[in-house]
Order: structure tokens, then C-alpha cells, then sequence
């Protein structure tokens, strides 16, 4: 009888508090929703993907090589100077620190290791992701609006075959080789200005950067581009799918691709990093 | 679909494998197709911030990197492998050497003449590397069981920095042997004995008369330095510059009459005049003997004219026989 009465004090406070928790509850079972989906989404993937490599479907090299274009090579330019400023950045903050202890050699070290491991991958999944992962939810997103989704569905067109398959081929291309050129980049930043304001001796940098960084450090980063590519590109592809028909659901699919993407490019990065370490590397 | 512009696709493709390709060759492969020795060392000490990979130096140049690092559990010591590439050793002709066994026979003559390898820092920041140079110890170390052919041992010995390290930790244990205790304790009655002498109306006297005496000197020294002006000074220089140039002239003159003076001739002269001195005084004995004699003739002449003066005239009377005649 008291508990009633207290419940029916609190009634104004206790439906707020309520209203929270209900808040916090929908969006655990929304996110968790969302990631079975995005599992369920690798899922068919993963079998398309093996599908095709044993000969039961067609790849459309037409389309692989279209996004290729638009993702690598148009993208080329804007990863080639964003890197190179990294690598300037990056190299003028640690000239100011390394000079205070006589160190400047070292900024050879620091460069080349953030970038080929961390900021080169990173910086180029990043352009990718305002690019690519955008231009595929729209596209994918703009696609389901018209309808066009499920009327290949209807001619019994596997969808994902069409417009995914091609995507991810041609980022796991082109984004590693936008994470070569990017790394270039990034270490020629740093040798502008530990040559130009450091005072080291061109070839000394050089030699430096040949004897510090190894194949594994440029493997790693790599490796990392490849898991960004798939990341980026599933998530764009699964955006598109989950728009809703308006077009402001398309819009909201563009822009839910971009932050996902991030977000799921800096998780993964994290384990990576944690991996390379626990590996040794 | 919009139009794939082939060409841009096709320079990004074969630019970015070909980057790709060059990169790993250029970091990884480059190391691949270098001949190295295997070297083995072993050390006692620490070999803290000495990681894989890093340098070996021989004197100074980097030659290679430490390929492993190991703890042999039999004797304890660090196990330290390194890969050098032999590569960097070029004979006078700069011809680098070619086979790894020239590079152990090298080696192996080096370590007779104490090539010893050591773990020297490499900054402030912690990080080790491997130096090759040679120790002043010389004395052969015991080859250690290396079952593998390939391998060339190599001594090590301690670095600088763990002999100061060592003699700085002997200092301290030194240190902490000493006694502060007592020795503040006899500082103490030291200071209070000193307190006692000072504060003692003696010492305060003899100080007093020390002030005095101070004082006086300094007026002295003020009349002295009144008194020696500097053209006094420089008349008595100039005084004693003269003094000096006039005892150089006597010394010069009385060298040009020791010179005319011909000792040597005046020598033998006054030799041969001794000689003859040294003659004379026989000649001259036996005159005076003679005078002598006829001195008491002519005293006994006069003592006979004084008692018989007419026998001057009669001459000599004979001597009576008897007394009474």
C-alpha cells in the first residue's frame, strides 16, 4: 500500500527517469539491430564474393573499373596533398620538439613511422570515406527510391552482385594504392622540412629513411588500407540499402555512411594498432 | 554510367603497383640480397635498451644490426647475434670483400690486436647500439661452445659507461662505509676547542699586535715606495748598468793582462830561480858558519888585547910552564 502511494508521489519524476531508460534501451536494440544487419550484410557478401570466385556469376568489370576511376584515380590528387601536408605538419611539430634536445635526425623516425603505419592509411581512408563511402550510399540510396533495387531483385538479379561486388573490388584496388602514393607523400612533407628547416643533409634523410623503416612497417599500413577499403565500402553500400525511399532518407543515408565509416575505420584501426603491437610489429 | 577514362585509370593503376613494388624492394628486399656475416657475441653485463634490430657500428660506421638477443641459462650471460654485411669492409684497391671467410680471417687477426665489441649509448634517449673498437685488454677470452661453422665469435668487453658506472657504485659503497657519526662528533669538539682558542685574550693580543704590525708595515711600505721614486729607481738602475759595464772592463783588461803577462814564461823563471835559491841556502849556511868562526876569533882577539893590550906590540907571550914562573 506505501509502495503505491511513493510510486504515485514520484509519478511526475518517475516518467522522465522511465523516458530515459526506455531512450538508452531503444537505441542499445536499435545499434545492436544494426550491427546483426551489418553482420548479416558481410554475410552475403562473403558469399557472393566466394560465389564469384568459383566461377557462379560474372564480375561487371565495366562498373569495377568506373569506381576505380572515380574512387583512386580522381581521388589521386587531393590524397597526394592532404598527405603531403600531413607529412609537413607533422614534420614542423616534431622539429620544434626534436631540435630542444639536439635530436633532429629523428624526425626521419617519426615521420616515416605515423605515417606509414597510422596517418597515410588513415588520412586516405578518410578522403575515401567523404568520397567513395558517400557516393555509394547516395547511389545505392537514390537507386532504392527509384525502385531500381527491387526490380533487380525481381529479375532475379542478385543486387549485391551488381552493386556492391564492383565497389569493393575496385577499392580493395585503388585504396591501397592511394595509400602507396599517400605514404610517398607524407614522407616527402617531412623531408621538405627536415631538409629545408632542420638543416639535414638530403641524403642523409634519405639513408635514414631507408635504414629505420622496414617492409613490415609498410605492409602494416597496407594491410590496415585493405580493412578500411572493405569498411568503407560495406557501410556505404549497406547505408544505401537501409535508406529510407524519400529523399531525405538519402541524404540521411549520405551522411550516416560518413560517420559510421569513421567511426568503425578508427575502432578498427585501434585493434590493429593493438595487434601489431601484441605481434611485435 | 558516366565514361571510365581509361588512360587516368590506367597511369593510377601501373604508377601505384609500380611505387608499391619499389617501396618493398627498397625496405625490405634491399637487405635481402646483401652477403652478412653472422658474428656472436656474449655479454656479462646489462644490456638494457640494446633492442633487434639495432645498429653495430665499427668505429663508428654502421656496419650491420643486431639480428637476436638471448639468455643462456648455463652461465647466464646475454647472447648477442648480429648480422653485419660485409660489404662495408673495402680493401686499399676499394674493392669490398667478397667472401664472408676473408671477412672471418679479418676478424679473427683484429681480435688477436683487441677488437672487442661493447654496448655504448647512443643519446639521451636510452637506445643502445653495438660498437666494434679496440679495447686495451688483449689477454684471449674463452671461446664459447658455437656449434654452427658459420658463426664467428666475437669478445666483448665492458663499456666506459659501466666502468664509471662501477667505480661510481664502489665510491658510494666507500662512502656509506664512513663513519659521519664520529667524524661530526669530533668536528664538533674541534669547533668548540676553536671557539675556546679564539675567544682566549692571548690570541686576541698577539691579533692586535699583528693589526700594529700590519700597520706599520704598510707605512712603511708607503715611505719605501715614497722614497723609491721611479727616477731613483731608474738612476740606480742606470747607476748599477755602469757599476756592471765597468766590472766588465776590468774583467776584460785584466783578461788582456793575464794574457801579455806570460804566466808560463815567469813560472819556469821563477823555477828555475828557486832552484837556485835552494843552492844558495847551503853556500850561504857555510858562510855564515865561517863568520861565525871568525867572529869568536875576533872576539877572543879583543878579549886578549883587552887583558894583555902590549901584547899588541911584543905579540903573543909563550905560557909559562909552571904557575909561579
Amino acid at each position: 500500500m506505501n509502495f503505491h502511494v511513493t510510486l504515485n508521489a514520484m509519478s511526475g519524476k518517475r516518467s522522465k527517469f522511465r523516458d530515459y531508460v526506455e531512450l538508452v534501451g531503444a537505441r542499445y536494440l536499435e545499434y545492436r539491430a544494426d550491427m546483426r544487419e551489418m553482420v548479416e550484410f558481410l554475410g552475403e557478401v562473403a558469399q557472393i564474393c566466394w560465389k564469384t570466385l568459383r566461377g557462379k556469376g560474372k564480375i561487371r568489370w565495366g562498373d569495377t573499373f568506373y569506381y576505380m576511376d572515380l574512387c583512386g584515380a580522381q581521388a589521386l590528387a587531393i590524397v597526394t596533398l592532404i598527405c603531403l601536408l600531413m607529412g609537413l605538419i607533422m614534420g614542423f611539430q616534431g622539429a620544434v620538439i626534436l631540435r630542444t634536445y639536439g635530436a633532429e635526425l629523428f624526425i626521419v623516425d617519426m615521420v616515416g613511422f605515423v605515417i606509414l603505419k597510422e596517418m597515410g592509411p588513415l588520412m586516405v581512408a578518410m578522403i575515401a570515406t567523404g568520397r567513395a563511402g558517400s557516393a555509394f550510399a547516395a547511389e545505392i540510396g537514390t537507386m532504392k527510391v527509384n525502385e531500381e533495387v527491387n526490380a533487380l531483385a525481381t529479375m532475379g538479379i542478385e543486387p549485391l552482385r551488381i552493386l556492391v561486388l564492383p565497389k569493393l573490388l575496385a577499392m580493395l584496388v585503388t585504396i591501397p594504392l592511394l595509400t602507396v602514393f599517400g605514404d610517398i607523400c607524407g614522407i616527402l612533407g617531412g623531408f621538405v622540412v627536415g631538409t629545408g628547416l632542420m638543416d639535414i643533409p638530403p641524403v642523409a634523410y634519405y639513408s635514414r629513411t631507408v635504414e629505420v623503416l622496414t617492409a613490415s612497417t609498410f605492409m602494416i599500413g597496407i594491410v590496415k588500407s585493405i580493412v578500411f577499403a572493405v569498411i568503407i565500402t560495406l557501410v556505404g553500400c549497406i547505408r544505401g540499402f537501409q535508406s529510407s525511399t524519400d529523399a531525405q532518407g538519402v541524404g540521411r543515408a549520405t551522411t550516416s555512411s560518413v560517420v559510421t565509416s569513421i567511426f568503425l575505420i578508427v575502432i578498427a584501426d585501434a585493434i590493429m594498432t593493438i595487434l601489431c603491437y601484441l605481434l611485435g610489429y | 554510367m558516366a565514361a571510365v577514362n581509361k588512360f587516368r585509370l590506367g597511369i593510377f593503376v601501373l604508377s601505384g603497383v609500380a611505387l608499391l613494388i619499389v617501396c618493398i624492394a627498397l625496405l625490405g628486399l634491399r637487405g635481402s640480397f646483401v652477403k652478412k656475416a653472422h658474428l656472436v657475441s656474449y655479454m656479462n653485463d646489462t644490456v638494457q635498451g640494446l633492442n633487434k634490430g639495432a645498429a653495430v657500428k665499427y668505429k663508428g660506421v654502421p656496419v650491420g644490426s643486431v639480428t637476436d638477443l638471448s639468455i643462456q641459462i648455463d652461465d647466464k650471460l646475454v647472447r648477442v647475434d648480429m648480422a653485419v654485411e660485409i660489404r662495408c669492409f673495402t680493401n686499399k684497391k676499394q674493392r669490398n670483400l667478397e667472401k664472408i671467410e676473408s671477412f672471418y680471417k679479418f676478424l679473427e687477426k683484429e681480435v688477436q690486436s683487441g677488437l672487442r665489441c661493447t654496448v655504448e649509448y647512443s643519446g639521451i634517449t636510452g637506445m643502445r647500439y653495438i660498437e666494434m673498437n679496440y679495447a686495451n685488454d688483449t689477454t684471449p677470452h674463452d671461446h664459447p661452445d658455437i656449434l654452427d661453422p658459420e658463426v664467428f665469435y666475437l669478445p666483448s668487453a665492458s663499456s666506459k659507461i659501466t666502468d664509471i658506472v662501477k667505480l661510481v657504485t664502489m665510491s658510494l659503497e666507500k662512502i656509506s662505509k664512513v663513519n659521519f657519526d664520529s667524524i661530526s662528533e669530533k668536528l664538533e669538539d674541534s669547533l668548540s676547542s676553536m671557539k675556546s682558542l679564539l675567544t682566549d685574550p692571548k690570541l686576541r693580543n698577539s691579533i692586535e699586535r699583528l693589526e700594529k704590525l700590519s700597520g706599520n708595515l704598510d707605512q712603511a711600505t708607503s715611505e719605501v715606495a715614497k722614497v723609491l721614486t721611479e727616477e731613483k729607481l731608474q738612476g740606480l738602475i742606470n747607476n748599477l748598468n755602469e757599476a756592471i759595464g765597468t766590472i766588465d772592463d776590468l774583467g776584460k783588461l785584466s783578461k788582456s793582462v793575464l794574457q801579455n803577462s806570460k804566466v808560463p814564461e815567469t813560472t819556469g823563471a821563477i823555477r828555475l830561480a828557486s832552484t837556485s835559491v835552494i843552492g844558495l841556502e847551503d853556500n850561504l849556511k857555510l858562510t855564515l858558519q865561517k863568520l861565525n868562526n871568525a867572529i869568536d876569533s875576533i872576539t877572543e882577539l879583543a878579549n886578549s888585547l883587552e887583558e894583555d893590550p902590549g901584547s899588541l906590540l911584543r905579540g903573543k907571550q909563550k905560557q909559562p910552564i909552571f904557575k909561579n914562573q
